[in-house]
């Protein structure tokens, strides 16, 4: 009796509806072993935070105002920053970030696995970059995510006054820029000026193979938080 | 920067055809390449599993995507020696289950025949296909019956086909518990189905 049942149990796995599977493995990106040590305690969090604050204040640099001057962001592979002596006039438009994605699909949307805050009110894909770029509205802020290539695949022009701040974000490279600030598009398409996309600051950073943006913050602090809730 | 897995195809330097224990070796020191192939091996167990937990091919695809991510960085707690499959299986169900909880619903494998396939046995009448649609239909309820634990055991032994020391690793468990589990979830069954069948 009892072999009977173990049978028919076996015969029913066989028969019980489970799908295939696309190929979970083709978009699995993995970040570099030294990442391993990224998975956090709430004690690590707080001592990186901390670490960041004390970062900011000790070690902020004022970037030289010299003109037309690249500024070297130790670790940040995504994106350059150039300063200029003036900056194109702003315009305002539509924000081209792409197509709209459902949310819960997010995470694997583009050929890497996303970073996500907990509360996303929208998210799009956009292909003009190697292995996509995915931007999520997260209240009146713009995340956007994307894998660094060999090469920088935006430009940040910055004018004299705008203030560039090195920092640690959650321990990796960052720097945050406070003021005016236009984007310059470099991709297969050629140099292509965005406009202004939002008021406010922007925070890049270096996660592992990721570069990471907030777009639209008010304060440090306001993009710092939303960087924290990451995951 | 492509996706490891889309070199997976070319051959392998120093993994070979080497079993798991010394892929896993490769892997830890870094080696993408014998990764993939590690995936390439128990991905699919480790996919049907999240989705006998989740019942949903998209959160099983996330839970199980997660489930490697999740391996890869914890390479370094795995200890050698032990079966990748069952570890790699352990952390999809556990990734499968917070999704499941994360959703608010109820604990309880998400169990459902197949529409299309299980009857097509060659020569057999159609009421004797019947026949045995009805006892699978039954057989399932039965196991819905069960508590979830015993149900996981149930799953990992049968709808998985993982082996008793798989099964504790897969789960958590203690040998002697994974025995005793399944003991206790098929007497149950038995019973069950008996009393089904009395009625």
């Amino acid at each position: 009796m009892s072999a009977d049942l173990e049978r028919q149990l076996s015969a029913l796995g066989a028969t019980l509806d489970v799908p295939t599977a696309r190929d979970i493995a083709a978009t699995l990106v993995l970040p570099p072993r030294r990442a391993r040590g990224r998975v956090r305690t709430g004690r690590r969090t707080l001592t990186a935070v901390f670490a960041a604050v004390l970062l900011i204040a000790g070690t902020a640099f004022a970037v030289p105002a010299s003109r037309h001057a690249i500024l070297r962001v130790v670790g940040l592979r995504g994106a350059v920053i150039e300063r200029v002596t003036t900056l194109a006039p702003a315009t305002q438009s539509r924000l081209r970030l792409g197509m709209r994605i459902p949310i819960n699909s997010a995470r694997h949307a583009a050929a890497f696995t996303a970073l996500l805050p907990p509360h996303t009110e929208a998210a799009y894909i956009a292909y003009d970059v190697p292995d996509g770029a995915l931007s999520l509205i997260v209240g009146r802020l713009v995340l956007t995510e994307y894998r660094a290539a060999s090469t920088p695949l935006f430009m940040k022009l910055i004018d004299p006054r705008t203030r560039a701040r090195q920092l640690r974000v959650q321990g990796d490279p960052g720097v945050y820029l406070s003021g005016e600030v236009r984007e310059v598009f470099i991709g297969a398409g050629g140099l292509r000026i965005e406009p202004v996309r939002l008021t406010g600051n922007v925070l890049l950073w270096q996660h592992g193979p990721l570069t990471l943006r907030i777009e639209g913050a008010r304060t440090l602090q306001q993009a710092l938080a939303l960087a924290r809730e990451l995951h | 920067m492509q996706s490891v897995f889309a070199r997976v195809n070319r051959p392998a330097v120093a993994a070979g055809d080497s079993g798991d224990a010394g892929l896993v070796v490769a892997a830890r020191d870094g080696d993408e390449l014998a990764y993939a192939r590690l995936l390439e091996r128990h991905k699919e167990v480790a996919f049907r599993a999240a989705y006998l937990v989740c019942g949903s091919r998209a959160e099983a695809e996330d839970a199980t995507q997660e489930a490697c991510l999740k391996a890869w960085l914890a390479l370094d707690r795995f200890r050698a020696g032990e079966p990748f499959r069952p570890w790699l299986v352990r952390i999809a169900i556990n990734e499968a289950r917070n999704r499941r909880r994360s959703a608010g619903r109820r604990a309880g494998l998400e169990l459902r025949l197949a529409t299309t396939r299980g009857d097509a046995r060659v020569g057999a009448s159609a009421q004797a296909d019947a026949l045995v649609g009805h006892e699978r239909e039954r057989l399932l309820a039965a196991i819905a019956a069960l508590r979830e634990e015993d149900q996981l055991v149930v799953a990992a032994r049968y709808f998985l086909g993982l082996g008793e020391a798989e099964t504790a690793s897969a789960l958590g468990l203690r040998r002697g518990t994974v025995k005793s589990r399944l003991s206790r979830a098929l007497e149950r069954l038995r019973r069950q189905l008996d009393q089904e069948g009395g009625a």
